[in-house]
């Protein structure tokens, strides 16, 4: 925040922040699982379909309709599952969770299938494209350690590549993959050479990896943390060290400080990081409940919105970025003393507008 | 004042002006002097201050020099009787604190003990300020009789039986008389004369006499410790009755003991006589500080007799279903607040965060993402696994020496 609201400030008659009016035309999904969301991912091929992952272990797809979403299919897993994603053509959605399996459901026959399986729960998983000959293939990183790739159609994953710790968050653009782990390693993978860990660093934010997503140029990545902070980096030294940068968000200075202390600020963890895939801005949500819009390039932030009463555990854009999907459920990060039978669980879908992810000239 | 009074040539006296205020004017037993009364009537406020503050001044200056001090009390007494012919008792004489200042001054006097004129002064204190208030009056009686205020002089057995016999109390009137002969007070007549009337007057009414009262344990006995809450005397009277195998004279004996039994407060049960061995050192309280609102007098109670259901406040009444136990609840019970971490930086504002760190990262040096710790609550996932692969791939993957490097580069960047 500090090296964005100078700028913000500065930026003249576009508003900064957004008010709840600013979500009123959110498409609401009320009630889309018996339990909090775990993940939200877009059709790379469709504008208005998506899955949805559940800690109630399901996976659903939805489909919007004349503004009303509408559950499409959904399937099983035996335990919580904790991501989903598409493959590139649109026709399969692979998921994985907490009983160790991989799976991958057809979207046209209804069907889904064990692809694969790691020793511990899966937490995140990718479509990418791999090797000289540039094959799809599937990414899983999961708590045992280890990333795998899979080609659908074996049981046995392609190759497994050991990590520093367990996976806690994964994203691939392009022919970059990074994989965060505990202990705060950070380790990139170029896919033309996948079986092998490019470079291994440590995440140069001090507390634990939350999230990490990649830019649509696949030149670098952004890592939050559980306590609101993010860091833009690139994978080349060079070029980290012109434009590197770290930066403070999802935090709110309490009102009620005693007097004559000084102010105090309420941090919560970044749950989620999403690019833009037009434009090339991102959005990042968290634990207080509210998500923002920000340029990486002009170092400011384009939008926020005030929170929501709920965390926010992912959010997620379209292919064409005019929806962005977030789930309002809660995401755990008080443990079971901040649950309450009426905590919210719902998935919006905000219609983004230009002045909220469209990059600005510089004046 | 009085003397200089004297010394005067006599004038006529205006009856006129006595005439107009004879209302006003309280009759003292011993008479008023006309003269005297007219100069109060016609004294205003500062005439009358000043003879006040004259007699304060003496009190102050020369009380210790006198050997009689009672009579410079006595003589400021008088005059103010002089000067506030409308009474004693009224706010602006200033009497009630000027006697019970007086009285409070000689309470533990060998010398005034038996004093006629102190007992008298004590005697008038109450029907001044306490007329129709047996209560109070018994109250100071029986603080006076504990003190041995008058103990040698029949005039106060008098006085205190008759106000028992008005009280309707015989048994304790005649008891007292018989206190009063035995203790040799003068004039010795007199308290025979009393008893004999009294033992005649209640004769004629048919009321039996009890006379054994163990009213005189209260008075005499004064240093008699309590044993567990009663007295010696109580429980050898007890005791005897256990003894006595009849059941039919033991009920007559608890009956006995019953009868002289009092209410003072709803839940205390005890004789009139009682609070004074409780606070024998105390000293009796002025009035303003004793008259109370809302205080409860004693209240005589019948023995075995059933006082039905006490009225309650309907607020206070617990229902039926707490009657053995009353439910709390907690909300903080089993159920602890939010853990937050804080972090504190210099030169800059604290941070709070909205997490538990004590979750995250564990005192063994494990860390955990915030899914890891769901699924281990929901025994999808379990530590030991953690524990497990984490030997395992940190001999392949991690060399120890990669990691210190790493953490030496933390704090490297930590102190920058």
């Amino acid at each position: 925040m500090a090296f964005y609201s100078s700028s913000s400030s500065s930026s003249g008659p576009t508003q900064t922040m957004a008010t709840e009016k600013d979500l009123a035309n959110d498409i609401v999904v009320n009630n889309p699982a018996e339990d909090s969301i775990s993940d939200i991912a877009f059709s790379p091929q469709q504008d208005f379909l998506f899955s949805s992952s559940s800690w109630d272990g399901k996976v659903r797809i939805w489909d919007v309709q004349n503004g009303i979403a509408q559950g499409r299919s959904q399937y099983e897993h035996m335990g919580p599952v904790l991501t989903t994603r598409w493959s590139n053509d649109g026709t399969k959605v692979a998921s994985g969770g907490c009983d160790n399996i991989v799976k991958l459901f057809d979207v046209a026959s209804g069907q889904n299938q064990q692809i694969g399986a790691h020793d511990a729960p899966v937490k995140v998983l990718r479509f990418v494209n791999c090797g000289p000959t540039n094959t799809e293939c599937l990414v899983t990183g999961s708590w045992d350690k280890s990333i795998k790739y899979w080609d659908l159609r074996q049981a046995q994953p392609i190759t497994t590549l050991m990590m520093p710790d367990r996976v806690y968050a994964m994203d691939s653009k392009q022919q970059l993959l990074v994989v965060g782990t505990a202990e705060r390693h950070i380790a990139i993978i170029n896919l033309s050479n996948p079986t092998t860990i490019f470079k291994t660093i440590l995440s140069p934010l001090k507390w634990q990896t939350r999230v990490i997503s990649c830019y649509n140029e696949g030149d670098g990545y952004a890592v939050g943390s559980v306590e609101g902070r993010c860091a833009i980096r690139y994978v080349d030294d060079e070029v980290q060290k012109k434009s590197g940068f770290s930066f403070k968000c999802h935090r709110q200075t309490s009102p009620n400080r005693a007097p004559g202390s000084q102010g105090q600020s309420m941090v919560y963890p970044l749950n989620s990081i999403a690019f833009h895939p037009v434009y090339g801005t991102f959005v990042t949500a968290g634990g207080d409940g509210s998500f923002h819009f920000w340029d990486k390039n002009h170092r400011h932030r384009l939008r926020g919105f005030p929170s929501l009463q709920a965390s926010i555990p992912v959010v997620s854009f379209n292919r064409s970025g005019s929806v962005m999907a977030y789930a309002l459920s809660y995401d755990w990060h008080q443990g079971y003393m901040g649950n309450r039978p009426d905590y919210p669980n719902v998935i919006r879908l905000h219609p983004t507008t230009d002045d909220e992810v469209k990059e600005k000239r510089k004046r | 004042m009085p003397s200089t009074i004297k010394n005067k040539k006599r004038e006529i006296i205006d009856f006129t002006k006595i005439e107009l205020e004879k209302e006003n004017i309280l009759p003292l037993r011993q008479g008023r002097s006309a003269e005297q009364l007219t100069k109060a009537l016609e004294a205003d406020e500062k005439e009358k201050k000043r003879i006040k503050k004259y007699y304060e001044r003496r009190l102050i200056d020369e009380l210790d020099t006198f050997d009689d001090p009672l009579a410079l009390h006595l003589e400021y007494i008088n005059a103010i009787n002089n000067l506030y012919p409308q009474g004693a008792s009224s706010k602006q004489s200033g009497m009630l604190e000027i006697i019970e200042r007086c009285l409070m001054q000689f309470q533990n006097s060998e010398k005034y003990r038996n004093d006629i004129r102190y007992l008298e002064m004590w005697l008038w204190y109450i029907e001044i300020f306490f007329p129709d208030e047996p209560q109070e009056e018994q109250y100071i009686f029986v603080f006076m009789l504990r003190n041995k205020i008058g103990s040698g002089l029949a005039l106060f057995y008098d006085s205190f039986s008759s106000l028992l016999i008005e009280m309707k109390r015989y048994d304790e009137a005649a008891q007292l008389l018989r206190l009063g002969i035995r203790e040799h007070s003068k004039p010795a007549y007199l308290l025979i004369n009393r008893l004999q009337s009294l033992e005649c007057e209640l004769l004629d009414k048919n009321i039996p006499l009890n006379d054994n009262l163990p009213l005189e344990a209260y008075f005499t006995n004064v240093n008699d410790p309590l044993i567990l809450g009663r007295h010696k005397t109580d429980i050898i009277t007890s005791n005897s009755a256990n003894r006595d195998d009849s059941p039919r004279d033991s009920w007559k004996e608890t009956l006995q003991l019953h009868e002289d039994i009092f209410q003072d407060e709803p839940v205390e049960v005890s004789n009139i006589f009682e609070d004074y061995r409780k606070d024998i050192t105390a000293k009796l309280e002025p009035k303003r500080a004793r008259n109370k609102e809302n205080k409860m007098g004693s209240i005589a109670l019948e023995a075995n007799i059933n006082l039905g259901t006490l009225p309650q406040d309907e607020s206070s009444v617990v229902t039926d279903r707490f009657k053995d136990k009353i439910p709390i609840y907690t909300d903080h019970f089993g159920r602890t607040e939010p853990v937050y971490k804080y972090i504190e930086t210099i030169n800059s504002k604290a941070e709070k965060i909205d997490c538990n760190f004590g979750l995250f990262y564990e005192v063994s040096g494990n860390e955990y993402c915030i899914e890891e710790i769901l699924a281990i609550s929901r025994n999808l996932y379990t530590r030991d696994k953690v524990a497990n692969s984490g030997r395992a791939t940190e001999s392949v993957e991690l060399p120890t020496r990669k990691k210190n490097k790493a953490r030496t580069m933390i704090q490297r960047r930590q102190r920058k």
